[in-house]
């Protein structure tokens, strides 16, 4: 029987990876078009039967699948950082109300924190 | 100005700045592969009229300008200094994961052949061979026991050794900041093409002590930079660079770092490769070997425990196999067969009763091979050893893991201090909006993804 759990698992992370790479190379329409992908491959992993897997491939992939989210999360992080400090410099404010108008108070960090 | 004079004084001012931004764009050009090369731009502004009855001046050169974004430098130095540091810890982990060897072909294979010689001396406990086979698998096991505790006591030492280095290097670099601190102020700053230019070059050595140590940089109102580390130690203030020191701790000989101030700051230090190395040689190698040794002193506690009980060919008891250890720090170095033994294997003590064909004592001491003596009686002594191997695996792979996330990190605030250049401020800002953006639309699913992965790793446990 095919490890179908294992291979949704493994989409998952594929996705996750292209995410990270898009984040570190700052390529939007990568980031962009992620975005479904990776809503289709958490919907694929939710569907996908547990019966008949193989415990330990799909531990190992879940482990692989879990590191490449947490590289995501930091370069993520690492991102909104370097973006909340840029565009406060700058004097933009983080968001927009209803009406599209700016609001909020401009974010300065004298320090950047981008750890997980 | 309405004269034909004044008309070519105008025309020439605006072919002056024309070529002044020619020549702007061809150093561009030319620096397009220099490291730390800031984009250069020429800052034209109109020339305001004279004559009320003059439309203006042409074009007058207010100066030329770095592109580059300081605001993200601090971003990329912290950055760098994390990646260097786990890449650090990495590369010395690798260096210590092949000395502790491949599993069955390590330490494990060592404990298995000597508690296989008493299982084989069982079968014939009157046999000089099986006897001098017991003596030889004991003086391996213990051989094996003081190589593995050299091998990452080697490993400490060169993490030492490249501290030492990296604190030389630290130094010189500080000077040459220092300097250029002078020279930057000399030049007029940031407002000043030299200055730029210093800067340029003040920005890579920054960049390369970031990569030694974690660093706290301040701007200077004349464009230079002051440096601390270590919890606000100074490095440079100005033209000042205040260099750090190496020097032994008592009793190890391990070099503790100092401050200029005096002040002993290896517990404050963190980042950069020095970060890594300190970590390894204070944090992870001395873990491993206190492992070591209390696998090294179980052993001999166990055996000696048995043997000491038991019967030699003579009739005599009471003789240890294993030199006895009064602690268990130090235990795989000073690991060694009784010498009484090694010189005569008859005194090897097979028998549990004084009755020469006696077997029991042989037994006992090889079923030691798969009884729970360790980490509180939950683990055999190849359980223990599996275990040391598992975490230098595992703090291996979590530090190339989180080396190239750390590069990651790096590459991608590399390119977004690319992007700056080049762009208006409000494309910048767009720019950055749209990144923040499209990364929180996916980062809305990573709970979700957090989630299931749990649930999933709950169920195939």
């Amino acid at each position: 029987m095919p490890d179908l759990a294992g291979a949704a698992v493994r989409r998952l992370r594929d996705v996750l990876d292209r995410i990270g790479d898009a984040l570190a190379g700052c390529r939007l329409d990568d980031l962009l078009a992620a975005q479904p992908a990776l809503a289709a491959a958490l919907d694929e992993v939710g569907r996908t039967g547990l019966g008949g897997l193989d415990a330990r491939a799909v531990a190992a992939e879940v482990a692989q699948a879990r590191d490449a989210l947490g590289r995501c999360v930091r370069l993520g992080g690492s991102l909104d950082e370097a973006a909340r400090l840029v565009l406060a410099a700058r004097g933009y404010t983080r968001g927009y109300d209803r009406a599209g108008r700016e609001h909020g108070t401009p974010a300065v960090a004298a320090t950047v924190d981008a750890r997980v | 100005m309405s004269s034909l004079l004044g008309l070519l004084s105008l025309t020439s001012g605006a072919l002056d700045a024309q070529t002044y931004g020619l020549n702007t764009v061809g150093q561009n050009v030319a620096n397009v592969n220099t490291p730390g090369y800031s984009r250069r731009e020429v800052e034209l502004t109109a020339a305001g009229p004279t004559d009320p009855l003059s439309a203006g001046n042409g074009v007058n050169v207010l100066g030329v300008k770095s592109d580059h974004n300081t605001l993200l430098d601090p971003q990329v130095w912290q950055q760098q200094s994390l990646a260097q540091q786990q890449g650090a810890l990495a590369d010395s982990l690798g260096v210590v994961q092949v000395a502790i060897g491949t599993p069955g072909q390590s330490l494990d294979s060592n404990l298995s052949a000597f508690f296989n010689a008493f299982s084989t001396l069982s079968q014939d406990p009157t046999s000089a061979t099986n006897r001098q086979q017991v003596v030889l698998q004991g003086q391996s096991l213990a051989t094996a026991f003081n190589q593995m505790a050299q091998n990452l006591t080697a490993a400490q030492q060169s993490a030492d050794g490249s501290i030492k280095g990296a604190v030389t290097q630290i130094n010189a670099l500080t000077g040459q900041i220092a300097q250029l601190n002078t020279s930057i102020a000399n030049a007029g700053g940031s407002a000043s093409s030299e200055g730029q230019t210093l800067q340029d070059q003040q920005r890579q050595l920054v960049s390369q002590l970031s990569q030694l140590v974690g660093i706290n940089t301040s701007s200077r109102s004349d464009g230079g930079l002051d440096i601390s580390f270590a919890g606000g130690h100074a490095l440079v203030i100005g033209s000042t660079a205040y260099a750090a020191s190496t020097v032994p701790a008592a009793g190890t000989g391990l070099a503790t770092i100092v401050a200029a101030d005096g002040t002993d700051v290896t517990a404050a230090l963190s980042g950069g490769q020095i970060g890594g190395l300190l970590q390894v040689r204070d944090q992870n190698i001395p873990s491993y070997l206190s492992q070591l040794d209390n696998l090294a002193y179980g052993v001999v506690q166990q055996v000696n425990a048995l043997h000491s009980t038991g019967y030699d060919l003579s009739g005599t008891t009471g003789t240890n196999f294993f030199t006895p250890l009064a602690t268990a720090t130090g235990a795989a170095s000073a690991i060694a067969v009784n010498p009484t033994v090694a010189a005569n294997p008859s005194a090897v003590a097979a028998a549990a009763t004084n009755s020469p064909g006696d077997n029991q004592m042989a037994r006992n001491i090889a079923a030691l091979a798969t009884t729970n003596t360790m980490s509180g009686g939950t683990a055999t002594f190849n359980d223990a050893w599996a275990s040391l191997v598992y975490q230098v695996g595992q703090d291996t792979q979590t530090a190339q893991s989180a080396q190239s996330t750390g590069n990651g990190v790096v590459q991608q605030l590399q390119t977004l201090q690319d992007n700056a250049s080049g762009v208006s401020l409000d494309q910048e800002a767009t720019m950055m909006m749209m990144y923040q953006q499209a990364y929180q639309a996916n980062a809305q699913l990573f709970s979700l993804v957090n989630s299931t992965l749990d649930t999933l790793l709950q169920m195939v446990k």
